[in-house]
């Protein structure tokens, strides 16, 4: 399954021109930029968790246009119905049956803003679907087109009227990552060229669904070494039994990782993982995956703060393989 | 899998690996219990290592930084050791002064006087206390530093297992295993306290491995030491050879056989011939050891050395002359006075002290130990004519009884012998002649080391009776064989024991040094008339008196007769005696304290060990067949080595690290990413371990750029202990070296 090097060596090129597109946008955080670029190579779903008005939904908004697939959004509120997401069967007086309207979920791209606002039942209908890749409505199924990717937003779950996301729904999203504040220059460049117009109108695709299809297909096959999967294996392992955890990575956190893991070597134009990919997509990959004890909870950190302190601290006690 | 315990125990201090280290040394250090006597030396050892350690695990709770709690050690050792060894020498109790300085000049020297002159088991003496308490403290801080600052426990156990080992060569006991295997549970308990402060950095499998090779190490090297060290251990150690009890004859040996030659004496004489200093006589025979005919001081008192009583049976006209002989004693303290015979005076500093045997005419102290110095012996030099002393009659005297005693059960080898050499002779000067020239003919040859497959040295019959079999011996066989032989013809005999002339000074010819190596014995003969003669049976050894030469001519022209050498070629001779063959002992064995020589060296190779390893590593991985990614280790243990790096690093990280502190030139930092991406590719890529044509002027300007971006100091210790020599037992050896393996 290694893929063509021809297409190897055209498609990082790919990949950084989807870089560049969102960066013009989303200027100061090329980390953002790349992570989300990654899971979609990945065929993993990003959830970004911040505050208000960091550029969350940007974020999303320039990757969508970007890659030149369909896009749709959900604003998640409170009174958001299942059927909202997924699509609901009418009946055709014309035609004489049910007809099935397809919900906000069927696109290549699908922001579903603030997840934390919608009702349990609602999110579960967007995850379930996120994770079979199809929609089941009145006992007929359709299929989600390909790629497929669902970028959430969350509002950090300390705020007031939100459904905290239940840690099996959140094993579902690939990485997590968080936006932070732009720095002084980024904003202040922000806050001029958002006189005129929103740049976001300007992003133009680069790729075509075609093309975001051959990215995932080549990472598939990029070569992860036996010194590498064991390194992958190690930290994985290294959170079920840490003192501070109350629950490790899950087995599905493994393949998940080394998926992301490929991807991001495959955007650095490498056809073999390095250990430096693991262990840079470890903190996003895994820290919205464990539970950290009460007791290094209480030291007055949030619990993805601590649990992004605990993944370093395992990173730093795993030694990094030489051959 | 290596549990982060960081958060629980974040400071990890390392009391517990500083009690195991200084309970490692201070079990490692009893070894020498081996070569000094007594227990007082570890006591004090124990106090001054145990303030040290104490001062540094102190200090380290308040600062961590090296060398701060090291610096604290040292100062604790010092003002420890001068509190015991110089205390009044001190200012207000704790000031040093020009006095102290002095003192501990004079302890160093007079330790290192004491371990010339001392054999093994060491007596006690403060300058070696000092030593050995300020060496082994030394010791115990740098395995302190090095298990708890520097994180290295495995290169500290290295120490002292070199310290528990290291005496076993010199002499081999079995208390030695009990203190090794002790030594090694501390050293595993040492590690193992590590291992469990946080991040730890040492497998115990690369402790098991340490332990086993330095005990394989300590047990090849015991097993294959000079034979030498067997015999001296078998005959319980290397004792002075005069000392009170005991048997001069074994210890003689011993004094012969060690490699060591120690000066004893030197004389100044008026005689036109060399002389021989007797210390003390054996005439009882009948004993199991032959001990030192003891000191008759009865009565008390009138005995001083400053004039001795007449010559036992020296009749007028025999021709004497005068000597003055003026001994100057290398020795701190004496039993017995190194004297030629028969002295008429000796005049000494504290003549009261010296008592004179009246038939031995030996001179011994009267209490214990006493410095002899500079003293002038004033003694007859016996010129009997052959003629004088054939013409003695027969002295079998009630008063002689016991210069002829023997046991009854002697081999009968030496009655058979005795009869057969003397068959012709009826007079007992010709007998005595008639042995002697047996003794010194072409048969015999001159051997330090065969006695011992014949059990032991030399003083039991079977002894003899063996040498006689096997004609090989020492002067001890010599003498004693020709005194019982004397005794079954029924001359009364004894044995002398003290030193051959030695040695003639080139600038002085009437000056002589003797060392411990012109240790002698001869017999003694008595003939009526001229009183106790000397002989002298031993090949090579000591000078033929004239009296026996002679008549030798006169009565057996065919034999052989040249005199012998003169003292000025006596060394040469024994040259060529201990030349021998079989003789191996004396120019192979570092017996005796001679490994305190050694020492040094040791230590000295012990500190480059590290650093030689590292230049031996560095060396197989710019081998020709090398693949990039053995050179990418190595850059990356120079680094570490430097303090640029962690052990755990991807090439990525590294080479960032190294931009972010290194001023690279542009070629040596394109250079760098090259190589980076060359050696990802090798060791994470599809196709792995191809042989690539490394860069060599490129890595090495780079590592040169490294080291020139860091202070000496960093570079020294980055030569002298590598910090990559730690971690490569993590990764382990096989695993670093696979890649150079899979590319040949």
């Amino acid at each position: 399954m290694a893929p063509d090097p021809q297409l190897v060596s055209d498609l990082p090129q790919t990949a950084s021109n989807v870089l560049a597109a969102i960066t013009t946008v989303i200027d100061g955080k090329p980390e953002a930029a790349a992570m989300a670029l990654t899971v979609m190579i990945a065929e993993g779903h990003l959830l970004i968790e911040d505050v208000p008005g960091v550029g969350k939904t940007m974020l999303a908004k320039a990757l969508a246009r970007s890659t030149g697939g369909s896009v749709s959004r959900i604003q998640f509120t409170p009174d958001l119905l299942p059927s909202d997401v997924t699509g609901v069967s009418v009946y055709d007086q014309g035609s004489r049956q049910f007809e099935f309207k397809p919900g906000a979920v069927f696109a290549n791209l699908v922001i579903g803003d603030e997840i934390n606002r919608a009702s349990p039942k609602t999110q579960s209908a967007l995850l379930e679907s996120m994770e079979e890749r199809q929609v089941s409505v009145d006992g007929r199924t359709w299929a989600l087109p390909t790629p497929f990717m669902v970028i959430a937003t969350q509002n950090p779950i300390e705020m007031d009227g939100t459904y905290a996301l239940p840690e099996a729904q959140r094993d579902r999203f690939m990485a997590t990552i968080s936006m932070g504040y732009p720095d002084e220059r980024a904003e202040l460049a922000m806050l001029r060229s958002r006189e005129q117009s929103s740049p976001i109108d300007s992003v133009q695709p680069v790729v075509d669904a075609e093309g975001i299809k051959a990215l995932i297909q080549a990472a598939r096959g990029v070569f992860l070494s036996s010194a590498v999967e064991r390194y992958l294996l190690a930290i994985i392992r290294a959170t079920r039994s840490h003192p501070s955890l109350r629950l490790g990575a899950s087995p599905r956190s493994t393949l998940q990782l080394a998926r992301a893991a490929r991807a991001r070597a495959l955007i650095d134009g490498r056809d073999f993982v390095l250990p430096d990919d693991v262990a840079a997509l470890a903190v996003p990959v895994l820290a919205h995956r464990i539970l950290p004890t009460r007791e290094s909870l209480g030291r007055g950190l949030g619990e993805s703060q601590t649990s992004a302190e605990i993944i370093t601290g395992v990173l730093d006690s795993i030694p990094v393989p030489r051959d | 899998m290596p549990k982060p315990r960081r958060a629980r125990r974040p400071q990890g201090s390392g009391l517990a690996v500083s009690a195991a280290a200084l309970l490692t040394v201070l079990a490692a250090s009893a070894s020498f219990g081996t070569l000094v006597e007594g227990s007082g030396w570890w006591w004090k050892a124990a106090i001054v290592s145990t303030v040290a350690v104490a001062a540094a695990a102190a200090v380290r709770l308040r600062w961590r930084a090296w060398p701060i709690p090291t610096l604290a050690a040292l100062v604790a050792a010092v003002v420890m050791l001068l509190a015991l060894f110089a205390q009044q020498t001190l200012a207000l109790g704790i000031i040093p002064t020009a006095d102290t300085v002095e003192q501990v000049r004079y302890l160093i020297l007079s330790a290192v006087e004491h371990i010339r002159v001392e054999s093994i088991p060491a007596a006690e003496a403060s300058g070696l206390d000092f030593i050995l308490a300020g060496g082994i403290t030394a010791v115990a801080i740098v395995v302190e530093s090095l298990a708890v600052s520097a994180r290295a426990p495995v290169l500290a156990a290295l120490w002292p297992l070199a310290l528990a080992v290291a005496p076993g060569r010199a002499v081999s006991s079995e208390s030695e295993l009990g203190i090794i295997t002790l030594t090694l549970v501390f050293v595993l308990a040492m590690i193992w306290l590590d291992r469990r402060r946080d991040a730890p950095r040492t497998p115990l499998v690369a402790a098991v491995i340490v332990a086993v090779l330095a005990i394989f190490g300590g047990l090849i090297g015991q097993t294959t030491a000079p034979a030498v060290s067997d015999a001296s251990a078998s005959t319980g150690g290397l004792l002075p050879v005069f000392a009170s009890g005991g048997d001069p004859l074994v210890r003689l040996g011993d004094h012969l056989r060690r490699g060591l030659d120690v000066p004893a004496l030197s004389y100044t004489t008026t005689s036109d011939q060399p002389v021989y200093l007797r210390v003390v006589t054996i005439d009882d025979l009948t004993g199991e050891d032959w001990e030192a005919t003891p000191l008759d001081e009865s009565p008390q008192g009138a005995r001083t050395v400053d004039e001795f009583p007449a010559v036992p049976g020296l009749a007028g006209d025999v021709t004497r002359a005068e000597v003055s002989t003026v001994v100057e004693d290398a020795f701190a303290e004496r039993r017995w006075l190194p004297i030629p015979y028969p002295a008429t005076s000796v005049e000494i500093e504290s003549p009261g002290q010296w008592a004179w045997d009246p038939e031995s005419l030996t001179a011994g102290v009267r209490r214990d130990g006493q410095y002899a110095g500079v003293y002038t012996v004033n003694s007859l030099q016996i010129e009997p004519t052959a003629e004088q002393l054939r013409s003695a009659p027969s002295s079998d005297s009630v008063a002689f009884q016991r210069y002829l005693e023997l046991p009854d059960d002697i081999p009968a080898i030496i009655g058979e012998t005795t009869a057969e050499i003397t068959a012709d002779e009826v007079n007992g000067y010709d007998q005595a002649i008639a042995i002697q020239n047996y003794l010194r003919g072409s048969d015999f040859r001159y051997d330090e080391s065969t006695p011992e497959q014949a059990d032991g040295d030399g003083d039991s019959f079977d002894v003899i009776g063996a040498f006689l079999d096997q004609k090989r011996g020492y002067c001890v066989h010599f003498a004693s064989t020709m005194t019982v032989m004397a005794r079954q013809l029924g001359i009364p005999a004894r044995i002398a024991v003290g030193y051959q002339p030695g040695e003639r000074q080139i600038l002085d010819p009437t000056s002589y040094d003797v060392t411990s190596h012109d240790l002698h014995a001869w017999p003694e003969l008595y003939f009526e008339g001229v009183g106790w003669t000397r002989f002298e049976p031993t090949p090579g050894r000591g000078s033929v008196p004239d009296y026996t030469t002679a008549a030798a001519a006169a009565a057996q022209p065919t034999e052989e007769t040249a005199p012998e050498p003169t003292p000025t070629t006596s060394a040469a001779a024994r040259e060529e005696n201990v030349g021998g063959p079989t003789d191996t002992s004396a120019t192979t064995g570092f017996t005796g304290l001679s490994w305190w020589l050694l020492l040094p060296v040791g230590v000295l190779a012990l500190v480059l060990a590290p650093a030689i390893t590292r230049i031996m590593r560095r060396r197989a991985r710019f081998a020709r067949s090398a693949t990039v990614s053995a050179a990418w280790d190595e850059l990356h243990d120079s680094a570490e080595d430097l303090g640029l790096a962690r052990p755990s690093m991807s090439p990525r990280e590294l080479a960032a690290a190294i931009e972010a502190s290194v001023e690279l030139d542009p070629g040596d930092a394109a250079a760098l990413i090259r190589w980076r991406g060359l050696t990802e590719r090798d060791r994470f890529g599809q196709s792995r371990d191809i042989p690539i044509d490394l860069p060599r002027g490129e890595i090495r300007d780079l590592l040169r750029a490294m080291r020139r971006s860091r202070p000496v100091r960093f570079r020294v210790l980055a030569w002298l202990l590598p910090r990559s020599l730690a971690t490569s037992w993590r990764t382990g050896p096989g695993a670093r070296f696979a890649a150079v393996d899979a590319a040949r």
